[in-house]
């Protein structure tokens, strides 16, 4: 009936100047965000609203499926609840693309190709973790439409009490009514009134409402067209659907639900008089009456439990922050309790702090838990960034992302991706190799890099493996020489000279690309690392690739402690890294010049912690080993006595302090001395720089 | 006598096709491109069913139907409102100011015309 062609070429055309416009606001978001107005979002956003809207008119479903992801990109970028990016408005700019390409394809009147049609789900599927959750929900929304329950015909009841806005709300009950009777074999109306008042005493606003009820027998009609048909009528008034499925007792349990018992007992009689009314024979537990009291209470009980599991909050971090920080005031202000109340000792008291101490002990468990986020979001991001990287290299990289639900801290995420970002530059540009060069040492063509997350005693591990060249140790070597780092004769084990990638200045490219070889970069990264009290590992293997190993604190707020005294201060030692704690037996060999220990066999290196922070000789005979292991270094620190394990929240350091060496923080303690806490990485590393210093004087 | 409907859109395609289904229904057919536009045509003119799109430039959807339901001649007049956001909370600013529209989302032409049946039969 529709000359289909005809308005095909309208949508064209339309489609054609919306795909355009949306082209420039976005080049125009990307490159000057300040000067693009709320209005020129809103246009973008309308263009893309239209393209959808009108390509579901002309039929070209594969249009409009793409296109909604697209539309609902920037609803978010129209309500802020997204931000441009550099890499978003590419994504986009390619989405345009796309939508183009789709375009051309309705043009020539073909169907789009299947790699088409997969590079745009690739698309969308980029685009989608941008996206806050209830945009998804929506799209299933569309994805399904209600179809309504099969062409299943049948009799039944339905009970209308018409809102009061019925009129002014453009619904004309008799309309509704004259619909129904075309679909449906018989239909019997009965129509009444609630309350009406006296003409006279009716003010003149009030003339306006709807105070009509009405009782349907229908015979032969389709549940769908039925449903249908009251699609509107049910969302404001009251509504009730009883069929012959329906249980016997579901016409109760609606009177029952009804507000006023008035209406409920005239309803009776008036269902008893029509013969509608059944009394129920037996009472079965466990059948749900198919009962419609207005679909909006229906949906909200329907939706009920998805809401607690999908709605989104957005709020500010510091908020959050906030929240964390009382909380760990709170904390200390307990512990404080603790100590004081058992000064009474009375069990009662004792024990309700206890009680107290626990409730604050969870509820901060749970306000870091708010902060936890997956690093799947900063994960996928490098989707594009790798693409564009190897485009730009000419290299063909695959990457892959394992564990991407891995969650830790808000704040963490934000800090990492720059680290991450130039390691994988590195990778990319320095490790892989070109697909000539690949195939010439009998690899795959394509080089592959593989992101992965996951927890790891009480840390978060992020490694990023390429199977690449790995490491050319002989230039390492060289250039570390040419630049003063290392001397000529130095004898160096692999793994330190993997490490020297990590000096600052250091860069063995040759050329300086516009990615890397600046010679910024490696010592960023582990300093940034190690900012965040974490540490960066390398692995490499010549001909099979590098391996780059991070390994990070889950929050930086907080800290399971093991806390020790040394002379008179007390220290905290992360609980993560504690492997185990051995009493130092007066007699047992303690090679001070070596500063080694033998430890059933292995060799372990020890700190005397008093000599290191000049806390004066030790004033205890018993003193303690606190064995520590990081990442795959171990050390033993000598302490005078072990106090236990302590949840502390993690205090900075001032701006004077913030430099200090081996120290990470400090943290008040419930009888309000300061603890310090250890930096362990940091306090292993300047030992093993002192012993080989010494070792090296002592050679000499 | 034949019903009245106007269809604003700021899509000529929407327009178009709206236009097309309902004429082929027997339907007498107004359109607009905006909201602005919407109420020049209207200018008290009788009509039976507004359709409307949410989103356009000038003056949006919202506005035209508070606008439509502030006028003594609409205020029976049914508004079906073409969006496919979930425009409840737009909704209730709507109902709130005692002006509602039944939300609907882009359509087919056998689904405009059945919802146009259900509200014009």
């Amino acid at each position: 009936m529709l000359n289909m062609s005809e308005l095909v070429a309208v949508f064209l055309t339309e489609a054609r100047e919306l795909v355009e416009q949306l082209e420039r606001g976005v080049l125009a978001l990307e490159k000057s965000p300040g000067e693009v107005t709320a209005e020129d979002i809103n246009a973008m956003f309308r263009a893309a609203h239209t393209i959808k809207g009108s390509a579901g008119v002309v039929g070209l479903d594969h249009v409009v499926h793409f296109t909604h992801l697209v539309e609902t990109a920037f609803e978010q970028l129209r309500s802020n609840k997204l931000v441009v990016d550099r890499s978003l408005s590419q994504l986009l700019l390619r989405c345009n693309d796309h939508i183009a390409s789709l375009l051309h394809c309705a043009e020539v009147s073909a169907e789009p190709a299947a790699n088409l049609l997969q590079a745009g789900d690739a698309l969308l599927n980029q685009l989608r973790p941008l996206l806050q959750q209830s945009a998804q929900s929506s799209e299933n929304d569309i994805a399904s439409p209600s179809v309504g329950s099969a062409k299943q015909k049948s009799s039944c009841h339905v009970f209308l009490k018409l809102s009061a806005s019925c009129f002014t709300d453009g619904l004309d009950p008799v309309i509704l009514v004259r619909y129904l009777r075309q679909h449906a074999a018989v239909c019997r109306e009965y129509w009444y009134a609630g309350q009406v008042q006296p003409l006279t005493q009716i003010a003149p606003a009030q003339a306006e409402t709807c105070q009509l009820m009405l009782d349907l027998l229908m015979e032969d009609i389709a549940e769908a067209t039925l449903l249908e048909a009251l699609e509107f009528i049910r969302q404001d008034s009251l509504c009730a659907i009883f069929n012959h499925d329906s249980p016997v007792e579901a016409q109760q349990l609606f009177l029952d639900s009804l507000e006023s018992p008035a209406l409920a007992q005239e309803l009776k009689q008036r269902w008893q008089a029509l013969g509608l009314l059944k009394v129920p024979v037996e009472v079965s537990a466990g059948t749900t009456p198919s009962l419609l009291p207005r679909s909006e209470t229906k949906a909200e009980n329907k939706n009920q439990p998805r809401q607690i599991d999908q709605r989104m909050m957005r709020l500010p971090a510091y908020k959050l922050d906030t929240l964390v920080n009382q909380l760990g005031e709170l904390l200390i202000a307990t512990a404080t309790l603790h100590e004081h109340s058992r000064q009474f000792n009375n069990s009662d008291l004792t024990e309700r702090v206890q009680q107290v101490q626990q409730l604050v002990d969870d509820i901060q468990g749970s306000a870091l838990q708010l902060r936890m986020v997956q690093i799947g979001e900063t994960f996928n991001r490098f989707q594009r960034v790798v693409h564009d990287i190897a485009a730009e290299l000419g290299k063909d990289v695959h990457l892959v992302i394992e564990g991407a639900d891995a969650e830790l801290d808000k704040s963490m995420v934000e800090r990492i991706s720059d680290p991450l970002m130039h390691l994988v530059r590195n990778a990319m540009d320095h490790g892989l190799e070109s697909a000539s060069e690949r195939i010439a040492a009998g690899k795959s063509a394509h080089g592959s890099l593989l992101l992965r997350a996951y927890h790891d005693c009480g840390s978060i591990v992020i490694e990023i493996r390429d199977d690449g060249r790995g490491i050319n140790r002989d230039k390492v070597r060289q250039k570390a020489i040419s630049q003063g780092l290392i001397s000529a004769g130095a004898e160096l084990t692999l793994r330190q000279i993997d490490e020297l990638i990590f000096e600052p200045g250091f860069s063995t490219a040759d050329t300086v690309s516009n990615l890397s070889g600046r010679g910024v970069g490696m010592d960023v990264v582990r300093r940034n690392i190690e900012a965040l009290r974490g540490t960066v590992d390398i692995s490499s293997e010549p001909g099979a690739g590098t391996q780059f190993q991070l390994r990070l604190p889950l929050t930086l707020a907080i800290i399971d402690g093991f806390m020790v005294r040394v002379g008179q201060s007390r220290f905290v030692i992360p609980l993560d890294m504690v492997n185990e704690c051995i009493e130092l037996p007066a007699d047992m060999a303690l090679d001070t010049d070596a500063g080694y220990l033998n430890l059933r066999g292995e060799v372990l290196p020890f700190i005397f912690l008093n000599q290191m922070f000049g806390l004066g000789a030790a004033a205890s005979d018993r003193r303690s080993i606190v064995v520590v292991r990081y990442g795959k270094q171990s050390a033993g620190l000598v302490v005078d006595q072990l106090l236990g394990e302590f949840q502390t929240v993690i205090k900075p350091l001032g701006k004077l302090f913030q430099f200090l060496q081996g120290i990470s923080g400090s943290s008040i303690l419930g009888s309000g001395d300061i603890a310090l806490i250890l930096d362990i990485p940091r306090l292993v590393q300047i030992h093993v720089q002192a012993t080989e210093r010494q070792r090296t004087t002592t050679t000499i | 006598m034949s019903k009245t409907i106007l269809v604003v859109d700021d899509s000529a395609s929407i327009r178009q096709v709206a236009r097309m289904t309902l004429v082929g229904e027997g339907y007498e057919v107004l359109d607009a491109c905006d909201g602005v536009e919407a109420l020049k045509q209207l200018n008290g003119k009788k009509v039976h069913l507004i359709i409307s799109d949410l989103n356009m430039p000038n003056m949006d959807g919202l506005t035209l139907l508070q606008r439509v339901k502030g006028e003594p001649a609409y205020r029976f007049t049914p508004f079906v409102m073409l969006t496919s956001e979930s425009g409840d909370n737009f909704m209730a600013q709507g109902k709130a100011h005692g002006a509602k529209a039944w939300m609907v989302k882009p359509f087919k032409a056998e689904q405009l015309l059945m919802t146009v049946s259900r509200l014009l039969a």
